[in-house]
């Protein structure tokens, strides 16, 4: 066997690098979001959806550990700023798919199609985004690749085409194990985002961004975006704090916040 | 903010960056370094890891080519923040310095290095005999051979202890010895831990990491030189107005956190039945606050252009003009916040006191308010010196 090798060092297995695609979603950041008589002021800057960040970091360290590729894929606002904000974090290339409003359907078939000419290894996502929040889209785009899914992983493992993942299901932590190809949704738990540096930013600006449009007609339309609006209670209880303790007890419990 | 409007891609995902990093050292983080009176040593690492201390050396020798504007405007995020920026502003002032007059061969090692990450944070130019009076300084620095022997005091020195190079300023000519009182000065670039210098600490009103030193036969080579033997006050009168630009910038951040802070907590603290931001004597002082504030973000971005440009007269001027009056808006904003928080502003948890003793000092340096006037009066408005 080993004379083997030596003969046919050709025979030796070489691992590949995994080629990883994840999606991330351009959104307004909701720490800029307010509401001014009555209406929301959803003209704020963007930013990529909080858990997509962890979805990246993910990419970018399982490209980095296997020597593979990491590919973006952003459907809906193309913001160029937040692209190269994907491409500092370590993404090698992004797809950047530009459509009027669509649903999650629309954009789990334009990321179906995407993967399915790119034919990765693994595909991420967020758990779920912070404007939309139907965490829907990862188990789509497996139903339309024909893949299976894993969802809320707080960690994943790859044993060559092995995966491993904890799924967070509070309160129970689930293990769960497939092979690749596969689609895995990831929550906050992770890891952390790393903070792009001077040389990754400079260097992002040459990396390739491939534009395209999309064009659905969505099942579902979004009427309107009203905010939920919760009024104070504005009780004050006054007295002796062990007395006002166990009459805050009280009042939390008739509340049913207890 | 026009200032804000102009950054490009770059630009604003470097303050991305410095959002991202003030993220992870918030309020409480600044508040305890103030208590203990400590250098913010995990910011600083972590703030040039990022390469935020290179963004402005040039493309060419691996930096980020970038200037006044984004290192104003990081500056002024991390204040708006919450945080302290003074920790940093030194190692922009002195880069943009370096950028300017440095000859090409320290360019060469210098800059790879500054971009793996060395900091250059701190001028060495007061004199316990000389602070507004710059010319008057008397560190003597003797030409010996192909070395430089320098000797004398200075104070106030900032960041000294966790730097690695700093700049000295000192004579190379006797103030007696020279036509105009700005020859005969020369830049130095030195190493922190060289032979011969000594610091003591000095406690101050703010968390300030400043040092007296003494320098007693301190050598330092000819190559050293930044720029050209007896001429390096021009140099630093150039750098100087970069550094009040960024100064201001600063302090319009400190506005602003100052601002929130007080309007919010005018609008959820109920005083005899009805928020305090009602009243007029609480609303006003913010409404004042705020119209100043509007109009000097618009001056800091014309203060910008003029100190990138060429006119010499014009960067004078509007970085004076800038600098001091951001300096007394963030003064009057500090104590406007300190009126509206009532008994809690007094209070340490909250930062406000902390950053009202940050803010005081920049009455006093880098150039101290009357200083500023002086030159707008003298230089720009034709009026006789008092000096
Ligand atoms: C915390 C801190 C950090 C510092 N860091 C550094 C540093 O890193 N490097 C460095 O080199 N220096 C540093 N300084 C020094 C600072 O730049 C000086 O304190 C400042 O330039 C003022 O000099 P001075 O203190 O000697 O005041 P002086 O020059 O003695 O002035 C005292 C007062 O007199 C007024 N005055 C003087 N002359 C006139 C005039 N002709 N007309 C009207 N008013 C006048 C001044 O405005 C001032 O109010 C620092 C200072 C502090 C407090």
């Amino acid at each position: 066997m080993l004379a083997d090798l030596l003969i046919h060092p050709r025979l030796v297995r070489v691992e590949v690098g995994l080629n990883v695609v994840v999606g991330f979603k351009v959104v307004p950041d909701e720490t800029l979001i307010k509401v001014s008589s009555g209406k929301l002021d959803m003209n704020v800057a963007v930013k990529i959806s909080t858990y997509d960040k962890n979805a990246i970091e993910e990419a970018v360290r399982i490209k980095e550990s296997t020597g593979g590729k990491a590919i973006g894929v952003t459907v809906g606002n193309t913001d160029r700023k937040t692209i190269r904000e994907a491409l500092s974090m370590g993404v090698d290339e992004v797809v950047a798919i530009s459509t009027q409003y669509t649903d999650v359907l629309g954009t789990a078939t334009a990321i179906a199609e995407e993967v399915r000419s790119m034919n990765p290894d693994l595909v991420l996502f967020g758990e779920t985004t912070t404007d939309g929040s139907t965490s829907g889209l990862g188990p789509m785009v497996a139903e339309f690749w024909g893949v299976p899914v894993i969802t809320f992983a707080k960690s994943i493992k790859l044993d060559g085409k092995v995966i491993r993942a904890e799924r967070s299901l509070t309160p129970v932590v689930e293990i769960v194990e497939t092979e690749l190809p596969t689609v895995v949704t990831v929550t906050g738990e992770i890891n952390s985002p790393r903070i792009p540096t001077l040389r990754q930013i400079m260097e992002s600006s040459k990396k390739p961004v491939r534009t395209k449009e999309f064009k659905s007609s969505p099942m579902a339309s979004l009427d309107s975006v009203e905010p939920y609006l919760v009024q104070r209670k504005r009780i004050v209880l006054e007295g002796k704090t062990e007395e006002v303790v166990q009459k805050l007890i009280e009042a939390l419990r008739k509340e049913g916040a207890l | 903010m026009r200032a804000l409007n102009k950054l490009d891609e770059e630009g604003q995902l470097l303050l991305g960056v410095v959002r991202e990093l003030m993220g992870k050292y918030g309020e409480s983080y600044w508040n305890k370094m103030d208590e203990s009176q400590s250098f913010p040593e995990d910011f600083v690492k972590e703030f040039m890891k990022l390469g935020l201390g290179a963004i402005l050396i040039p493309k060419e020798w691996g930096g980020g080519g970038k200037g006044v504007r984004e290192a104003s405007l990081i500056l002024r995020e991390i204040n708006l923040l919450g945080g302290n920026s003074y920790f940093v502003h030194g190692h922009y002032y002195l880069t943009a310095m370096l950028v300017r007059c440095a000859g090409k061969e320290m360019r060469d090692w210098l800059f790879p290095e500054v971009v793996q990450g060395k900091r250059v944070m701190t001028l060495a130019l007061t004199e316990p005999e000389a602070g507004s009076d710059s010319t008057r300084i008397s560190t003597l620095a003797e030409r010996q051979g192909d070395r430089f022997v320098v000797s004398g005091r200075k104070v106030f020195i900032s960041r000294i202890s966790h730097t690695d190079y700093f700049v000295l300023v000192a004579r190379t000519k006797r103030v007696d010895e020279v036509r105009k009182k700005t020859e005969g000065v020369t830049l130095f670039l030195v190493d922190a831990n060289v032979r011969g210098l000594q610091m003591r600490k000095i406690r101050t009103m703010s968390n300030t990491d400043a040092y007296e030193l003494a320098l007693d036969k301190v050598e330092v080579p000819e190559d050293r030189v930044i720029g050209e033997v007896d001429r390096g006050f021009p140099c630093l009168l150039k750098t100087l107005n970069a550094e009040r630009v960024m100064i201001a910038a600063e302090l319009l951040g400190n506005v602003r956190w100052f601002l929130e802070k007080s309007v919010d907590y005018a609008k959820r603290r109920v005083v005899f039945g009805r928020p305090i931001g009602a009243n007029q004597g609480v609303q006003f002082p913010l409404a004042e606050v705020y119209a100043r504030l509007l109009a000097l973000e618009e001056l800091l971005d014309a203060s910008v252009e003029a100190v990138e440009g060429e006119e010499e007269r014009r960067a004078g001027e509007m970085a004076n003009a800038l600098k001091y009056l951001s300096a007394e808006l963030a003064w009057d904003a500090a104590n406007v916040a300190m009126d509206v928080h009532g008994g809690y502003g007094y209070a340490s948890d909250l930062g406000i006191e902390r950053k009202l003793r940050e803010t005081r000092l920049y009455k006093v340096a880098p150039v101290s308010q009357n200083l500023a006037l002086s030159y707008i009066a003298t230089a720009v408005l034709g009026l006789p010196r008092s000096y």
